[in-house]
């Protein structure tokens, strides 16, 4: 449990204002790397990283928190905008940011997605800091059979983001599966599907793909558009801001999502893409309106903000307490606590425990600062939708030309961005989702890993997949989950059709 | 076509798509299409299991036909996309036995979007060759003017202004050095490797031509 004495030390170390002007340096940085599609939270923490050698631990980790806390909100930015997602974790913000932005309720969206993300990263920490030994622990439970439960339950989202079709859906998810094998085997490395071409060999970049497959059918569709009008197209207004009212009437979707979120964040390699789109799919499963998914509900927005932001503090126990680190830029944290003479593991809370607690602390500072600086960032927005459609989408393009070369600069992921950009403009004009391919493809390599460690350690058998309780309930999850989407969408239909005015938008593949 | 319209669950389906096939938008997925890109999955699918896993996965001979082995989940992965093409495949003839093509996207609109599609490549055909910098400079040019936009000034400020501040963000701030171009790098011996990729490529072209349609 918190040691009260030791934390009022900690709130003490973190008032030093140079401490408090490096986090707000870190958040102001973090926004704008978010809203850059192509700079990842990663690559801001990387860039920042050399500057901290010159500063003490605390006010370097304060940078550096105050940017991996930004980083994940700002790629929503431009996801609702610019259908861009500004990083990998904001792609299922995209879903219904995005059509919220072309509906005129940008403001709403952008707001939705910025208190979603402080409420539930201030929740997430809190649980963070008060159950820290046993999240930890719990972490620690966790192999490779268990994991693989968790992504085969991420997996069913897929149907519930498959739109009118579950069958397209079920296509699309099997595409984005097939591209993720591009690459090396992640068990042994033989080369697979990479044509001899060696910028293959590391696979397709998440960001590669999202910009391809959300950003050029977009440019492709509204090009044709802005060419067949003869006026100035302009997205639209900022829209109404968001109702207090209408912010509190999304709690559950905060705290069903910190919870996922939470959970993910904890477990080493998860990341906060799968958070995101398990709290979109579990805004959906328990939202009175699951049809406005996909054509612009802030629940939907709600709760993939929610569930990508709660990753943060839990992501940071297994890195303090076992010297595991959760993502890559937790990996790098470590990399800074380890460059400045910590250690993290076991020994860290004891030898440091006023440290661990003003880390924790300075997450809540960061998001705090995050609600101001991300409260600019949206005024700031609204000189997006003022830009006509003839000039924003070819800057558009070339910022995805950009953002994702500068990924890991090779021009091998810039063609296969505008290749995957050209499947996803078929897709859409088909109406086949784009979603369960994007899922599939973040899914993918944890599902194989995981799938093959574990047949590895039980040398083929399959039983290693119900040998511990916590493989199993989520094995059983995930069953359920399947079924219930199943029986959920065939009575829905049956309740559009024996209500004719449902069918005012009916599409033929229902 | 049934997209975007009102449709009475008495309607017949001749009352509602009428004998004529009509012209519909980009967006409007037809029955046609759905056939169209059933049959793509199903080549794909049956290609990628003949012909690309055996081909392109190289599977260590202790690994061979086990769980274990690179080439198990494309396989799987593969047949997966037979199935689902076929059911795809069903699905689709059986709409279009009932209720017609579901309409025709408009031949103007297909060219209008091929005409995105083509300055898209020849962007980023052109950063091989005059690199990033200059490419987007003419990429943004061209699409701005193709997009309908006719004031000059504002034509040449935005790709000017614009690939100059990313220039100088990425090279000097983030340390992304960009594509120079053949052209502007003094890298000649990249020619022959263009020159040698587009040769690849009419070849199968050619290939495919002959062999396939």
């Amino acid at each position: 449990m918190i040691d009260l004495d030791i934390l009022y030390q900690s709130f003490l170390l973190i008032l030093d204002w140079k401490v408090l002007l490096a986090c707000f340096a870190g958040v102001v940085w973090g926004m704008f790397v978010g809203v850059t599609p192509g700079l990842t939270g990663i690559m801001a923490v990387v860039i920042a990283l050399p500057m901290t050698f010159f500063m003490t631990p605390l006010t370097a980790i304060a940078l550096l928190l105050g940017i991996y806390v930004t980083a994940i909100y700002g790629g929503s930015v431009t996801a609702i905008m610019i259908a861009t997602p500004g990083t990998p974790n904001a792609a299922a913000t995209v879903m219904d940011g995005y059509p919220l932005a072309q509906q005129g309720r940008a403001r709403q969206a952008l707001e939705m997605a910025l208190y979603a993300s402080f409420t539930s990263g201030i929740i997430s920490t809190l649980a963070a800091l008060a159950i820290f030994p046993i999240i930890a622990a719990i972490a620690l439970d966790f192999g490779a059979p268990e994991v693989f439960a968790v992504v085969l339950f991420s997996i069913t989202i897929v149907a519930s983001v498959s739109g009118d079709s579950l069958l397209k859906g079920l296509v699309a998810a099997c595409l984005g599966f097939i591209i993720a094998m591009v690459g090396q085997d992640p068990i042994h490395g033989s080369s697979r599907f990479t044509f001899g071409v060696h910028d293959f060999q590391a696979g397709m970049h998440i960001l590669t793909l999202l910009v391809g497959l959300f950003t050029i059918p977009e440019i492709i569709i509204r090009g044709v558009e802005a060419f067949k009008s003869k006026e100035s197209i302009v997205i639209g207004e900022m829209g109404p801001s968001l109702k207090f009212r209408e912010y509190l009437r999304h709690w559950p979707i905060y705290l069903r999502s910190t919870v996922i979120g939470s959970m993910l964040g904890a477990l080493p390699g998860l990341g906060a893409s799968p958070a995101a789109f398990l709290g979109y799919f579990a805004a959906q499963k328990f939202s009175k309106t699951p049809e406005k998914f996909g054509k612009g509900s802030l629940e939907g927005v709600a709760g993939a903000e929610a569930g990508n932001n709660a990753v943060c503090g839990p992501a940071l126990v297994p890195m303090m307490s076992l010297g595991i680190p959760g993502d890559t830029t937790t990996a790098v944290l470590m990399g800074a606590l380890v460059i400045h003479g910590l250690t993290p593991g076991p020994l860290l809370f004891e030898s440091s425990p006023d440290f661990v607690y003003s880390v924790f602390l300075l997450l809540f500072v960061a998001l705090i600062l995050l609600l101001f600086v991300g409260s600019g960032a949206i005024r700031l927005a609204k000189w997006v939708v003022r830009v006509p459609t003839q000039i924003l989408f070819p800057v558009v393009l070339v910022l995805a030309t950009y953002g994702t070369f500068a990924v890991r600069g090779t021009m091998i992921d810039v063609i296969s961005m505008l290749g995957i950009g050209f499947l996803g403009f078929f897709m859409r004009i088909q109406k086949i989702p784009a979603a369960p391919f994007a899922i599939a493809f973040i899914l993918a390599p944890l599902f194989e890993n995981e799938l093959r460690k574990s047949l590895i350690i039980s040398r083929g058998s399959l039983d290693i997949f119900i040998s511990s309780s916590i493989s199993v309930g989520f094995l059983s999850l995930a069953i359920l989950s399947a079924a219930a989407t199943v029986l959920f969408r065939s009575r829905f239909r049956k309740f559009r059709v024996a209500k004719p005015s449902n069918l005012r938008t009916t599409t033929h593949s229902e | 076509m049934v997209s975007e319209s009102s449709v009475s669950p008495n309607q017949k389906p001749d009352e509602i798509f009428g004998d004529n096939i009509s012209d519909v938008g980009l967006e409007a997925a037809t029955f046609r299409g759905d056939i169209f890109a059933a049959l793509a999955c199903l080549a794909f699918g049956v290609l990628g299991y003949f012909v690309l896993t055996p081909m392109f996965v190289f599977v260590p001979e202790k690994f061979a036909g086990t769980v274990n082995s690179p080439a198990f989940l494309p396989k799987l992965l593969f047949i997966l996309l037979i199935f689902l093409s076929l059911c795809y495949l069903a699905q689709g003839v059986s709409a279009f036995r009932k209720y017609g093509s579901g309409g025709r996207t408009r031949l103007y609109d297909w060219v209008l979007a091929g005409g995105v599609i083509l300055v898209c490549i020849s962007y980023i055909a052109a950063i091989f060759l005059i690199g990033m910098t200059a490419a987007s400079v003419l990429g943004i040019a061209a699409l701005t003017y193709y997009f309908g936009e006719r004031k000059p000034v504002l034509i040449a400020a935005l790709s000017i202004l614009i690939p100059m501040f990313l220039w100088y963000f990425f090279e000097s701030i983030a340390h992304v050095f960009l594509p120079k171009g053949t052209l502007f790098s003094g890298n000649f011996a990249e020619l022959p490797l263009l020159a040698n990729g587009i040769e690849k490529a009419v070849i199968a072209a050619t290939w495919v031509e002959g062999t396939i349609l």
